[in-house]
């Protein structure tokens, strides 16, 4: 009986399988979200002669390529079946411990680097309240999203800081090109790149599926499942942290008020990139094709004059329809 | 606990299968499988590191071998090893559950109803991949209420009675008149006597 499958595994012909892979790439999700970002590219470069400039172009990768370190850290979180809606404060609060520390005297670097710090340290104190405590990702994070804003607004005082004597070299990072490419946009690639391949291949990160897919059957693999969390969970605020330091030397100021809404915006793209909001499923690849989707949509509404609460409407359109299609999937897989 | 004249200490999970000792969960979609995650996914979870670098990096090839090779001996049927598990059928979704067992090379395996809710046919399988597992010197321990099961199944049968083991029938002692008695007449003698 071994022996009739294994030659079907042998009289698979290299046809099937070649039908097999388009038959796969078509069902992706990634390529339909690369068409719809191809059809939005072409009628907007119709409907407005800004659109496909230099300059556009530019200031698109520039919002999405940091916003895209935050959604990496989401995707890997929603895939261990967690969810962090503290992100935006989170963001904020990195920018504005920095920006303290630096105001009094500090290094920017080594006040970066003890901001990263404090973010993970947010991110794993969450951690501890959703695997030690029990309590769930969802009312955790929302906690969290209030008391990091409130620090934000309490250590500036509501107002922003203006970080104006930040050296070239560390405004570099957000403001610069190599050639003519944004640093910002290098930084992003390079975090997408190494997450992409550690979520595909490296057996940490596969923990991160069975953890999301069947926390149960996970446990009696012998996997720590509540570590993956912690893990997940600490990440995704460290992400927050790096991001929020690059927003810095992009603004040159800090803002305790920066990233409100944030949440929805990074959550959204990874559900479209195909993340599930009930664990197990999600690409790198996916979820950043969602933030370039999100972001091609709202510098189109920009472009085309729609008003900003028109937009906020779009948005949150596109997140519930996301969300249903994701839904449904969930429904047909079980 | 011993195992092999070993002693063991058991903390977790974990520790369980570094020893070979696996459990096959009578609810295999509750407690067994990944179903959105691929065939080759879920034979690999209980010990990933087999398929992986000493650095902890995935071989893909090695990986998917594994899930092919112990698909054959399962006689597993699949359209495409990377398809995800709950496109199989219950049958061949057990034989995923078991594939996912063998992969560390088990010393002792415990199923719990391992054919519960699995067509004939797979089930016959299931019943000649346990005894060749037994053959092997791998030790199997069923865990069924189907008395015709137990009986065309196993070598002994062990009569468990309100946390118990009221006793024990093998060879041609094994019938289903002499489980029954064990888990139910002797149940109502010692209620008369008491």
């Amino acid at each position: 009986m071994a022996q009739t499958a294994l030659q079907q595994e042998s009289e698979r012909p290299p046809r099937a399988g070649m039908l097999r892979f388009a038959g796969r790439a078509l069902r992706m999700r990634e390529t339909g979200l690369i068409l719809i970002i191809l059809a939005l590219f072409i009628i907007m470069s119709f409907a407005s002669p800004y659109f496909l400039t230099w300059t556009n172009m530019r200031a698109m990768a520039m919002a999405f390529a940091v916003e895209g370190i935050v959604v990496v850290g989401m995707t890997i979180l929603l895939i261990s079946g967690g969810i962090d809606l503290s992100v935006g404060s989170v963001t904020a609060l990195a920018m504005v411990i920095a920006g303290l520390l630096f105001l009094n005297g500090m290094d920017p670097w080594m006040a970066s680097g003890i901001a990263i710090v404090a973010c993970t340290a947010i991110g794993a104190t969450m951690g501890f309240f959703v695997t030690k405590v029990g309590l769930h990702h969802f009312i955790v994070s929302l906690a969290v999203m209030v008391i990091a804003r409130g620090l934000c607004l309490l250590g500036t005082g509501g107002r922003p800081l203006g970080l104006f004597t930040l050296p070239d070299s560390f405004k570099f990072i957000g403001q610069g090109s190599i050639g003519v490419v944004p640093v910002v946009l290098v930084i992003f690639v390079v975090v997408v790149v190494a997450f992409d391949f550690m979520l595909r291949r490296t057996t940490m990160f596969r923990k991160v599926f069975y953890t999301g897919s069947n926390p149960r059957a996970a446990a009696y693999s012998g996997i720590r499942t509540k570590r993956v969390i912690f893990v997940t969970t600490t990440l995704c605020s460290a992400l927050c942290g790096i991001a929020g330091i690059i927003y810095m030397a992009r603004f040159g100021s800090a803002q305790p008020t920066f990233g409100i809404g944030m949440e929805l915006n990074v959550i959204a793209a990874a559900v479209i990139g195909g993340a599930s909001l009930s664990g197990g499923t999600g690409t790198i690849l996916g979820a950043i094709l969602g933030t370039i989707l999100l972001s091609v949509v709202s510098s189109s509404l920009a472009l085309l004059d729609v008003s900003v609460y028109w937009q906020d409407i779009i948005r949150g359109s596109i997140l519930l329809g996301a969300v249903t299609i994701d839904h449904y999937l969930n429904k047909r897989r079980r | 606990m011993q195992l092999a004249g070993k002693p063991l200490a058991l903390q977790n999970y974990g520790d369980s299968i570094a020893e070979g000792l696996v459990y096959l969960s009578e609810d295999r979609k509750g407690d067994g499988l990944f179903l959105d995650m691929s065939i080759t996914a879920n034979v690999s979870a209980l010990r990933l590191r087999q398929v992986a670098s000493a650095a902890g990096i995935i071989d893909d090839g090695r990986e998917a071998a594994q899930a092919q090779h112990l698909g054959a001996r399962l006689n597993l049927k699949y359209g495409s090893i990377d398809q995800p598990v709950s496109h199989l059928s219950g049958g061949n979704q057990q034989k995923v559950a078991i594939a996912k067992m063998l992969s560390v090379d088990p010393k002792v395996v415990f199923l719990d109803e391992p054919t519960r809710g699995v067509d004939i046919g797979a089930k016959a399988e299931i019943h000649r991949i346990l005894r060749d597992l037994a053959s092997r010197g791998v030790g199997v321990v069923v865990i069924s209420s189907e008395l015709p099961e137990l009986i065309g199944l196993c070598d002994r049968v062990l009569v468990v009675r309100e946390g118990r083991i009221a006793g024990e029938v093998s060879d041609e002692d094994m019938t289903e008149d002499a489980i029954m008695y064990l888990a139910w007449v002797g149940h109502q003698q010692q209620q008369v006597a008491s």
